[in-house]
């Protein structure tokens, strides 16, 4: 049986099947975890943050016009992020680091070790919040420039220029430190 | 080096979004002659295999159950408990489970070398102390997100599924089983649970669980969920576009 789109779960929650909101929770939680916890990246305000976006998609359903749902999550899922970061910055001394409770992995296949990955998760956080976002979207997210361009309403051609941008940005960055 | 050279053989770089096509041009003829460009080239291809083999963390089972603490108000069921919050430790490993057993509750402990979370209150059987929904929750959030696959914990877990009152903290234990549902013990109890549910968010999981698995044992009681007049009207729907 073909998966049953986005688009027809949200026509259904909106027709007032609110079940349907849980396949669509089911589909995306864990993608949404993961973009708070590579834009933040503190674990418990990912968490927060993942709770929130979903209680509002709820909350909103009927705001939500025939369209992309899946742009329309990570729209607000951007704004979140942006909000938290925007409210972090005004604390005084705040810096943006990995904390302790920041998730380590290795891949032993690819010769890559925890260390690796814990310098690239620093370069990632060295970037500003839009270049940040840009890679995340596109290198960990795994999106289409399309996509990208949906979500952050810019057109194709804009969106690989601020990727391409970035990931200079990032291997200089990275590269500094490994060396 | 022409420089307009280089910029192109960059563009092409950038362009490559998967690392193979980036490796694709280390033998690129620029590359081969320009030393810098070479190395731009492999810095670029180690930074993209790298991204590309970050695995995704799974969520803390919290997020589940406060979206579907949410989502059950919406739909209007029973007032549901507040939901502690879960203090997060640097730790791994370790958790506090209850085991509710009727009217009796004990603590168990799972030590692992780990600071211990709660502390060992002796239970009288007789006058069992009253253990909140909330406490029940955030000790099964706990112990859940423990990664190693124990045999107690599952057949604690499912204990609570199939026997505590609220339906709540038998939410919390769906959820700390589903990584475990490949299992076939715990396939043939969320069956039987599901032939008892009457909490209609309840229903919903094990619908979605039972089905995305493909269970045939499921259908029986899928199709008694669907005649029967209790069965609310989001229970049924779902359940029909399962079948």
């Amino acid at each position: 049986m073909p998966e049953k789109t986005d688009e027809a779960y949200m026509l259904d929650v909106q027709n007032g099947d609110l079940s349907a909101m849980a396949a669509l929770f089911e589909r995306y939680q864990v993608r949404m975890y993961n973009y708070f916890l590579k834009m933040l990246p503190d674990a418990a305000a990912a968490e927060d943050l993942t709770q929130q976006l979903f209680i509002r998609a709820l909350h909103f359903r009927m705001k939500f016009k025939p369209g992309n749902v899946k742009a329309w999550l990570y729209r607000m899922a951007t704004n979140l992020a942006t909000d938290h970061l925007r409210m972090q910055s005004k604390n005084r001394g705040y810096q943006l680091e990995l904390t302790e409770s920041h998730e380590t992995y290795a891949d032993a296949d690819h010769g890559f070790s925890e260390n690796d990955y814990m310098a690239l998760d620093r370069a990632l956080l060295a970037l500003d919040e839009e270049e940040r976002e840009i890679i995340i979207l596109s290198k960990y997210q795994r999106m289409r420039y399309e996509e990208i361009g949906a979500i952050l309403n810019l057109s194709v051609p804009n969106v690989k220029v601020r990727v391409h941008r970035a990931l200079i940005r990032l291997r200089k960055t990275y590269f500094k430190t490994v060396i | 080096m022409n420089k307009n050279e280089c910029e192109l053989f960059l563009e092409k770089l950038l362009d490559a979004e998967e690392p193979d096509q980036a490796a694709r041009l280390l033998n690129d003829p620029h590359a081969l002659h320009c030393v810098d460009c070479l190395e731009q080239a492999k810095q670029h291809v180690q930074l993209l295999k790298k991204m590309a083999h970050v695995p995704f963390v799974a969520p803390p089972a919290s997020i589940q159950q406060h979206f579907y603490h949410a989502l059950h108000q919406e739909m209007g069921t029973a007032k549901p408990p507040v939901i502690v919050r879960r203090i997060s430790f640097g730790w791994v490993a370790a958790a506090c489970l209850l085991l509710i057993a009727g009217a009796t509750a004990t603590y168990v402990f799972m030590n692992r070398n780990v600071p211990q979370v709660y502390t060992t209150t002796p239970v009288d059987v007789d006058t069992p102390p009253v253990i909140s929904v909330s406490a029940r929750v955030n000790g099964i959030s706990m112990a859940a997100d423990e990664q190693s696959e124990d045999p107690k914990l599952v057949a604690t877990l499912l204990n609570i599924l199939e026997r505590d009152k609220n339906p709540h903290v038998r939410m919390a234990a769906f959820y700390g089983l589903a990584k475990y549902k490949a299992m076939q013990e715990v396939h043939n109890r969320l069956v039987s649970v599901l032939q008892v549910e009457q909490d209609p968010m309840m229903q919903v999981l094990l619908i979605n669980l039972l089905t995305e698995t493909r269970e045939p044992r499921a259908l029986d009681a899928i199709r008694e969920i669907i005649t029967n007049q209790k069965t609310r009207k989001e229970v049924k729907t779902l359940a029909l576009s399962k079948m």
